[in-house]
């Protein structure tokens, strides 16, 4: 087994994970993994496709069961790929309301605004560009504010100016105490501010390069 | 249990928005209905004596056919549109549960009140007042139902005839307790107490599988 990425070794952790693995009958989704982060820690997921990152974010946030291993979080963990979140008859400002109020929080208009979706707030989802509903789940992640974030590719469909919004939005949930785990192809996604990151390869932890 | 509810409550809101603003059931299920009422007439004939002898089975059969289409609403829709996820752990089960069972109870009652109503007004055949808390009790009971199954088929391919293969042998005592409690010169009593135990088995069995179906 690779050596676990340790984002944030000796903090109260937000999520560890302890040789979690995902067996898809005999296919092999994702080999025994480690993974220790604290409070806001950003630790990014990188791979091809079928590298057994979405895999490893579903089993983070608990959205799917590993089939070995433990997983262990710190109250809410929230699991989103871009345009997750909101269903097409919802507007994005009934979406953001929804786990606003689900969440006992307040920000809804400042979390549209934070993602540069105020002027749309009231269309349809279900009429918005794939990249306009990336947003939609940016400012949906923003306003839940879990302690543990999965995002999942979050600047797929994004423009520069979108891709720049995610930036934000990841800083502030970090900012928050909010452990983020960001699967991504682009390499420059977060290169700043990433604590950790590792390498995923056919299910298999690599260490980043 | 106030925060189950305060839970239950929102999601059974949001339920009632999505469909006050998509218009999903609203376009099949009226029409749907209208058309059911209509062929019954037609098939059972115009003798008004066998049109009442129907008339208390008919809302359910039609509530029966037209959950199928609403069970999509449960899990399968919020899987289409990247909601599932969001939902589950956004509430617990058992919150997520009453929240869709509820919203589905409000449904599968209305499509009974509404069938009844073009019974009574198109087929002048009018259900007694006894029909009336047998459409609520039955519609509650078949809403745990239908949200247990459309949790348990909302990944499936061939989901709506697998639902209406489990729906119909898992209804029939909700179909025959609710056609008997609505038929002239029947008992009630009896019929609308087989519907409460009813309810109180199915909403249980449901509270208690609601979690294992979560899991993926």
């Amino acid at each position: 087994m690779a050596p676990p990425a340790d984002a944030h070794a000796g903090i109260d952790a937000r999520l560890v994970l302890e040789g979690v693995s995902r067996s898809f009958g005999r296919t092999l989704a994702l080999a025994p993994v480690s993974l220790r982060l604290g409070p806001g820690a950003i630790c990014l997921v990188t791979g091809p496709n079928g590298s057994g990152k979405s895999t490893l974010l579903r089993i983070a946030a608990g959205v799917t069961k590993s089939s070995s291993g433990k997983r262990w979080a710190a109250g809410s963990a929230l699991y989103l790929r871009p345009g997750d979140g909101a269903r097409h008859a919802q507007t994005p400002r009934q979406a953001v309301d929804f786990v606003a109020r689900s969440r006992g929080r307040d920000g809804v208009e400042e979390a549209l605004d934070a993602v540069g979706l105020r002027r749309l707030a009231d269309t349809p989802v279900g009429r918005l560009s794939s990249g306009e509903r990336a947003r939609v789940t940016l400012a949906i992640a923003l306003v839940w504010s879990p302690s543990v974030a999965c995002l999942d590719e979050p600047t797929a469909h994004l423009d520069p100016a979108g891709a720049s919004a995610a930036t934000d939005v990841t800083a502030r949930l970090a900012a928050e105490g909010t452990a983020v785990l960001v699967a991504t192809h682009d390499e420059g996604f977060l290169a700043d501010l990433a604590d950790a990151r590792i390498r995923l390869s056919r299910g298999r932890l690599e260490l980043a390069p | 249990m106030s925060g189950v509810l305060s839970s239950a409550g929102r999601i059974a809101r949001r339920e009632v928005v999505l469909e006050a603003s998509g218009r999903e059931l609203v376009t099949v299920v009226p029409p749907f209905v209208l058309a059911a009422v209509v062929l019954a007439g037609l098939g059972f004939g115009p003798r008004p004596e066998v049109l009442r002898a129907v008339a208390p089975a008919l809302p359910w059969l039609v509530v029966l056919f037209a959950a199928v289409p609403m069970a999509r609403s449960v899990a399968a829709a919020e899987r289409d549109e990247g909601c599932w996820h969001l939902l589950r752990g956004l509430v617990s089960p058992g919150e997520l549960f009453a929240g869709k069972a509820g919203a589905l109870a409000l449904w599968l009652t209305l499509t009974w009140a509404g069938t009844a109503v073009l019974i009574a007004a198109m087929l002048d055949a009018p259900l007694r007042a006894a029909a009336v808390p047998a459409g609520v009790l039955g519609g509650v009971g078949l809403a745990a139902l239908v949200t247990t199954f459309g949790v348990a088929l909302a990944g499936a391919e061939k989901r709506s005839g697998l639902l209406s293969v489990l729906l119909c042998p898992a209804a029939v005592p909700v179909l025959l307790a609710g056609a008997q409690a609505g038929t002239a010169g029947v008992n009630a009593r009896p019929w609308l107490l087989l519907l409460v135990a009813y309810d109180v088995i199915a909403l249980a069995v449901a509270w208690a599988v609601f979690p294992v179906l979560l899991e993926e």
